[in-house]
């Protein structure tokens, strides 16, 4: 046979599938579906489906806590009648290369001890174990292994660039980090609780709140991209239209950092900026 | 051993690198409106030209004016994400406070200034009105004592307040250049004086005003 599925991000429709594999997979210990579909919508955990011909072979989930630099895969699960093949490893493969993405050092995982062909599979991806629980699957009271992978190598091995955008135009300083065409972390400290007192946006206020959100802002982005400045391909700025104040701040904050870092700086228009997000995953 | 990048922004824009205490380099643009473009350039400037690398610099000093909006905040904003970025320690200082030490390298003017006749440090804070504070005295190191300020006010009033408290104050007008800054922040930090606070002096309230909250427009219908 030949590979011919597609590994796809999970949507709420998957769920019924889902759960179906689920309750085959995982006899005695099953995730609930209120469970299950809480993790589908949850922050910070990405999950995938396995489909050939439309049906669903496999599915499993990552979740990587901003900052902490970890992935955990929370579940996977292959088609009984499909396993071997190797679906199992393409959808580690996602998982893993997922989690990297989203800022990953480096990935967990639990097994159960009395499943070695998913313990093989989890060494040939790099993992090694780690520590155990005792009677960790309940009820069968079988121990867990737990496994660690470095995600280092996916990490810099063909990686999209990483740009960190300042955006200061209107009423509020945003900071953006993209790989490529994939947002890692937008974090905006906007000043609209200001604002709302004064009635609209009042230029000087607003400048004065970038001012003092620029440090803050900058820290909260890199930790939920889970990278670091040395790590920047580029860094953008906004560079109009938009009130000239506090526009400038960023300007001036981005061409600092540009020089400090010894990092590429490009100007993007705010419109350009306000539609890039949009279209960004 | 220290490499100070210092930036002021509240008039023109001027970079400057201080090592040890002897200025290295300085870029000065009079051009208060282009701030935000001058200043990534200054700042490579002055690193060129000292031959110094971002990651050497380890004190980044930023004046905090106070001075007219517009261009304090691209300096200081510039000032936080170059100390990001290089991974450097940063201070604000008071940008008379520069003017005072400048002042007061001078001998002749340390030996007659005193708490009774002080020197009165003025920049123009536009809308017919001044910057001013006063010093008494200089540290060895060269970090002036500030007894009185920084206050906005209009020049008739700051004469008049002068003669009612007695004073006849030691005059300077010079401009604060990151330079004086740089060596001012130098003496702060031989003085341990040297601050991280890098809020922003404006001095004055933001023009907009919070409207009565009790104020409605349209008509009461009841
Ligand atoms: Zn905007």
């Amino acid at each position: 046979m030949t590979n011919t599925w597609v590994i796809l991000p999970a949507v709420e429709g998957d769920l019924d599938e889902i759960m179906a594999l689920e309750n085959a997979s995982f006899a005695t210990d099953a995730w609930s579906v209120d469970n299950m579909h809480a993790e589908l919508e949850v922050a910070h955990t990405a999950y995938f489906v396995v489909r050939e011909d439309e049906r669903l072979i496999g599915y499993g989930g990552v979740s990587v806590i901003p900052g902490t630099g970890q992935g955990d895969i929370q579940t996977i699960a292959i088609d009984e009648f499909e396993r071997g093949r190797g679906v199992g490893r393409s959808l580690m493969g996602a998982l893993m290369r997922e989690a990297a993405t989203q800022g990953a050092r480096e990935m967990f995982l639990e097994v159960r001890a009395d499943n070695p062909s998913a313990i093989g599979l989890y060494r040939s991806l790099g993992f090694e174990q780690i520590d155990s629980r005792k009677r960790y699957y309940m009820p069968d009271g079988v121990d867990a292994l737990v496994m660690r992978a470095n995600l280092e190598p996916l990490r810099t091995q063909d990686l999209e660039p990483l740009v960190l955008g300042i955006e200061t135009s209107c009423d509020e300083t945003g900071i953006g980090i993209v790989r490529g065409n994939r947002l890692l972390a937008n974090v905006i400290s906007s000043s609209m609780d200001e604002h709302a007192r004064f009635g609209g946006v009042v230029p000087e206020i607003a400048a004065r709140a970038h001012l003092e959100a620029l440090r803050p802002t900058l820290h909260e982005a890199l930790n939920q991209a889970g990278v670091t400045l040395d790590e920047l391909d580029a860094i953008a700025v906004t560079n109009g239209p938009g009130l000239a104040g506090a526009l400038m701040v960023g300007v001036g904050a981005a061409k600092a950092l540009a020089v400090a870092t010894g990092k590429p700086i490009y100007a993007v228009n705010h419109l350009v900026g306000h539609v890039g997000v949009d279209i960004l995953e | 051993m220290s490499i100070i990048l210092a930036i002021d922004t509240s008039f023109g824009t001027s970079v400057a690198l201080v090592e040890d205490g002897v200025v290295r380099a300085e870029v000065n643009v009079d051009d208060t409106m282009k701030h935000a473009e001058r200043i990534g350039e200054a700042i490579a400037q002055v690193l060129a030209v000292a031959d110094v690398r971002p990651a050497q610099v380890s004190e980044v000093v930023v004046g905090r004016g106070p001075a007219p909006f517009t261009g304090l905040r691209v300096g200081i904003a510039a000032a936080v994400m170059f100390a990001e970025g290089a991974r450097a320690k940063l201070f604000g200082a008071v940008s008379l406070d520069a003017i005072a030490r400048t002042e007061l390298e001078s001998a002749e003017l340390r030996a007659q200034v005193s708490h009774d006749r002080p020197l009165l440090v003025t920049s123009d804070a536009r809308r017919g009105e001044v910057y001013a504070a006063l010093y008494s005295d200089v540290t060895k190191a060269g970090s002036p004592v500030r007894i009185d300020g920084p206050f906005v006010i209009k020049p008739a009033e700051l004469e008049a307040q002068l003669e009612r408290r007695a004073i006849e104050p030691l005059r300077a007008t010079a401009p604060v250049t990151a330079a004086s800054l740089g060596l001012l922040a130098d003496a702060l930090l031989i003085d341990g004086l040297l601050d991280t606070d890098v809020s922003a002096l404006y001095l004055r309230d933001p023009d907009a005003t919070v409207p009565n909250p009790k104020q409605r427009v349209g008509k009461a219908v009841s």
